[in-house]
């Protein structure tokens, strides 16, 4: 479904997103104590019922997720979600602790939504700052359930850029999972802002 | 909005319970509230219009210095959670104000205020978290605790049922050696005094087995470890088969026993066989010991059926002493008895009750008992059992001419006449003398397919109907077979001249009481078949011990005893020369395994009989070598039976999976042991 | 006098931006661009007078510092830089010990001003 894009274009995008996780991984490195190095394989532009099978997670899984509302040029939602178990792992593995033991108590819950903010906040950063978006953006919030509570506020005709994210510790690998979910308005703007920047660079290139 | 003056929208801000603080682009002070003058010391007029750098230490270059740049140029907001900065702001409990030791953490949130969009400003909100902190890191202390605790409960448990495992063998293994030597003792030349002491000491060690079983049962049960068997059975078998082992000491002190088990039309069950005949024999123990005349009375009765599952109710009545009603009450409980005196002359741990009633209950019901003292008592239980897959099959009913019945016990006769019409006959009882004229006549009639007369009837009742059924029997083909309804022990009995000429002419079938359905059954069918004359229905167990000692006297057979204990040995080896067999010994697995190995090709063992505990190499560990080890290949398909002083569960199991054949308990059943050889040695 | 500058990163349009950069601020650059190691170790000849290297760390098959390695091996390149977004420490202190240095992603001017003129 990124074919509505052209393969430079998803390229710009990649890179664009890259930066962005790569400057999250800074600064999460300067948080905690373990070493932690994030990587994205590739960004998808998908409809929301793709990107859904794409988390491969069952109906009835609980699903850990920080997410953060944005409006302005384009509107939507942005998502961080992990397994409950992987984001019980991220968390005790950051804070050095001893593994919580079933549930993220409210104060392990508010660790989990500053290292969602540190990220989505990235790539909104890079977002901003590579297309030259306005968009105002809303404080992150936690948010626990099954995979329909977690899309609750998005509709089926939505879409999702949806990337994957593999954090590396020393001792594990966990997995985790962006989505930007937007409805087709907002996700045209979105593309023509990437078509926009990169006509700018191979204008710019050639001169 | 309108109505929200500049000045209420202030005292607002002074009055929130979380800090505000408001910077300009340059990160210079715009406004800080009440709270955070409170919490930093600092004042807001001091300090409007300086950079948050020179106001608070430790702001520059930090994450939340970052955080409100990113806000103010990017719009981003940020949420900076205590756990990996608790401290960013120098704000300290309120009278601490300075002292570093008592700063409070701060969860803190960054948000662009963009009403200007040309001035834009951020605001940082500031939350004292300590509170919350503490409670979890109690939480999280209280868990850690319980888990430590849940850990130490597990550990102490399975000492428990390890303490249990090892009590039951240890004492076990002696008393084996007690009842064993004196089953022994008792085959050998022993003057009369000797005998009787002999017996006596018999009689303490069994009393001393059935205490320890019940202490242990106790223990087991107390421990949650008691587990019930869900295997299929015949129950009528099983009350059958208790009720005969003991009735024998009921009939010896005059009392009759009567079993009624018409109402079990489905007898095959799933269950737990053993624990039920334990169950019904506490319950018959006392009855006999507390009743000195009448009659003792098991009458089974299914109160719900559906398809899966019967209730069953279980009634054991009896004509003895009686409870005083108000300490029914306390029967079950654990260790009391009715009161001190009855300690004395009935003996008895006080378990024996607690124990069925956990059993009851276990198994799906309960016991209540009804009594008044002198008035005798009547003890019901009920179990949920469910019902076997295998069919039932039903009595094959007759349809033969009536049957005459006279008996001396009101009970006895009531179960017989409901008995024998469920199965399609008509009974005729008479048992005025009056009548005895009448009966006769209709006796010499051939009027009856069976008669069925208990041997404690008037002896001239008995000559004067053995003498009409002779004369009846002399007069046709047919002979009308008499049926008499004796005690166990016939050997005191003398029986009268008719009725022994009766025997002569093979018209007489004595059946032991109390009756059987089965066994009247069968006694029944083969009368009206007339193909074989069916002798006395003997005791079945003896038979099979009676086959047992035949076998022993064709060929040499050799038989390999694993056994550490040195008196142990000696008792089987005893027992086994009872019956009529030898045996090679070793002292365990490893001399086990040699012994075998050096005999296998020339005479190899066609049985072995393998202890379970024994130094250097066990039972299981001997057995699974037999089993698998090449070395032994010849010998691996010896047939071996466990003997095994464990009596927990899943020690039956233990023994099959490890390759045995069969399983006995200590203290050896002599007869069970003679039996399972047999049975053996056959195959 | 111009430059040579070897510009190797898997995305074309991080290349394309370093490119654009590199343009408007270096007069006269000459610009050889690979979007593998494999890439521009074929198209580096030995010996060949490259000034300056600019390299992503982060790429798919031979990693930036594993080409680095490898072109050492064929000549000598004065000014190496690895470009990344994310610097983990370990891989830091492995490039330090090499004589490389770390320029942050996204490039922009002030950066490859301070990296030339260093």
């Amino acid at each position: 479904m990124t074919e509505n894009l052209t393969p430079l274009e998803v390229d710009a995008l990649t890179e664009i997103f890259n930066i962005g996780i790569g400057r999250a991984a800074n600064s999460l490195n300067q948080m905690v104590s373990q070493t932690v190095d994030l990587t994205i394989p590739k960004i998808e532009i998908l409809p929301n019922i793709e990107a859904k099978q794409k988390l491969n997670f069952d109906s009835d899984m609980e699903i850990s997720a920080v997410t953060q509302q944005f409006s302005g040029d384009f509107k939507g939602q942005a998502l961080l979600m992990f397994s409950k178990e992987n984001g019980l792992q991220l968390v005790s593995l950051l804070l050095g602790n001893k593994i919580p033991i079933e549930d993220l108590s409210e104060l392990e819950q508010d660790s989990l939504v500053e290292i969602g903010n540190v990220i989505l906040n990235a790539c909104f950063g890079t977002v901003i700052n590579f297309l030259q978006s306005s968009i105002s953006i809303e404080m992150p919030e936690f948010v626990q359930g099954n995979i329909n509570k977690i899309f609750t506020y998005s509709s089926e005709h939505d879409w999702s850029l949806y990337i994957k994210v593999k954090f590396s510790l020393p001792s594990e690998n966990i997995a985790g999972h962006i989505s930007f979910i937007m409805d087709i308005t907002s996700l045209e703007i979105f593309q023509e802002s990437v078509r926009k920047f990169v006509f700018g660079i191979t204008s710019k290139s050639q001169g | 909005m309108t109505n929200l003056s500049n000045d209420i929208l202030y005292a607002t801000l002074n009055q929130l319970s979380v800090g505000i603080i408001i910077i300009d682009e340059q990160q210079r002070l715009v406004f800080f509230n009440q709270w955070l003058s409170d919490y930093s010391g600092m004042v807001l007029d001091e300090q409007e219009g300086n950079l948050l750098d020179d106001i608070f230490e430790q702001y520059q270059d930090s994450r939340l210095s970052g955080a409100c740049e990113s806000a103010l140029s990017l719009g981003l907001p940020a949420r900076l959670s205590h756990t990996f900065n608790p401290t960013p702001l120098p704000l300290y409990q309120k009278n601490f104000i300075g002292d570093k030791d008592h700063l409070i953490q701060q969860q803190i949130s960054v948000k662009r205020i963009a009403t200007n969009a040309s001035t834009p400003l951020c605001q940082i909100v500031i939350d004292n978290v300590t509170h919350m902190v503490k409670k979890e890191q109690t939480l999280q202390k209280l868990a850690d605790e319980n888990i430590v605790q849940r850990q130490k409960a597990e550990i102490a448990n399975q000492s428990k049922s390890q303490f249990l495992a090892n009590m039951s063998h240890e004492i076990r293994t002696p008393i084996n050696g007690v009842l064993g030597m004196l089953t022994l003792l008792a085959d050998t030349q022993l003057s009369k005094t000797q005998h009787h002491f002999s017996t006596l000491a018999k009689v303490s060690a069994e009393t001393l087995l059935n205490l320890i079983n019940d202490i242990l049962d106790f223990s087991k049960i107390e421990a949650g470890k008691l587990d019930i068997e869900k295997i299929a059975f015949n129950l009528t078998d099983s009350i059958a088969e208790t009720v005969q082992a003991m009735a024998i000491k009921a009939q010896q002190k005059g009392i009759e026993v009567v079993v009624d088990t018409t109402a079990l039309t489905q007898p095959l069950v799933v269950g737990d066989s053993s624990r039920i005949k334990q169950i019904i024999t506490n319950l018959l123990s006392n009855a006999i010991k507390f009743t000195e005349q009448g009659e003792i009375n098991i009458i089974v009765e299914t109160t719900e059926q559906t398809a899966e599952i019967v209730k069953l109710d279980i009634v054991v009545v009896d004509t003895g002493i009686g409870i005083p009603t108000k300490k029914c009450d306390e029967l079950f409980n654990a260790f009391t008895q009715v009161d001190a005196s009855t300690t004395r002359e009935y003996g008895g741990t006080g378990l024996g009750l607690t124990i069925v009633r956990q059993l009851c209950q276990l198994m799906g019901g309960d016991i209540a008992v009804k009594s008044e003292q002198g008035q005798g008592s009547q003890f019901s239980f009920y179990l949920t059992l469910e019902k076997s897959e295998k069919l039932n099959k039903p009595w094959q009913r007759f349809t033969e001419k009536p049957i005459l019945l006279i008996t001396t016990n009101q009970s006895n006769n009531k179960f017989l006449c409901k008995q024998l019409s469920l199965w399609g006959l008509d009974v005729v009882g008479e048992t005025a003398e009056g009548e005895v004229l009448a009966l006769c006549n209709k006796i010499a009639n051939n009027d009856f397919s069976v008669l069925v007369l208990d041997e404690s009837l008037d002896s001239s009742l008995l000559e004067a109907i053995s003498n009409a059924l002779f004369k009846n029997n002399s007069q046709h083909d047919k002979k009308v077979q008499l049926i008499l309804l004796t005690s166990i022990d016939d050997s005191q009995s003398s029986i009268s001249a008719s009725v022994d000429l009766l025997g002569k002419n093979e018209c007489l079938h004595k059946l032991p009481k109390p009756i059987i359905s089965a066994s009247l059954h069968q006694l029944l069918t083969s009368i009206f078949s007339s193909k074989s004359i069916v002798t006395d229905i003997v005791n079945p167990k003896s038979a099979k011990a009676s086959q047992a000692n035949q076998i022993n006297e064709s060929g040499e057979v050799r038989i390999l005893l694993v056994e550490d204990n040195r008196i142990n040995q000696e008792v089987a080896l005893g027992l086994l020369r009872k019956f009529g067999y030898q045996a090679d010994v070793a002292k365990n697995g490893i001399h086990a395994l040699e012994l075998l190995a050096q005999r296998q090709l020339s005479a190899p063992y066609k049985l072995i009989l393998m202890d379970c505990q024994m130094p250097e190499m066990d039972g299981y560990q001997a057995t699974i070598a037999i089993r698998t080890d090449n070395l032994y290949q010849a010998s691996s398909q010896v047939s071996i039976i466990a003997m095994t002083a464990n009596s927990m569960t899943g020690d039956q199991e233990k023994c099959l999976a490890a390759g045995m054949n069969d399983y006995l308990a200590k203290p050896i059943n002599p007869n069970l042991l003679a039996e399972k050889i047999a049975f053996w040695l056959d195959n | 006098m111009s430059k040579t500058i070897l510009v190797v990163d898997d995305s074309l349009v991080s290349r394309m931006m370093i490119k654009a950069i590199l343009q408007s601020h270096v007069e006269g650059v000459d610009i050889i661009e690979a979007g593998s190691g494999a890439e521009a170790l074929n198209k580096v000849d030995d010996n060949q007078a490259i000034d300056i290297a600019l390299v992503d760390f982060n790429m798919p098959g031979m990693t930036g510092l594993e080409l680095i390695s490898a072109l050492s091996e064929k000549l000598t390149i004065p000014k190496v830089a690895l470009l990344t977004a994310n610097i983990q420490n370990e891989i830091k202190a492995q490039a330090l010990a090499a004589g490389v240095t770390f320029l942050n992603k996204p490039i922009n001017e002030d950066v490859i001003a301070s990296f030339l003129h260093n």
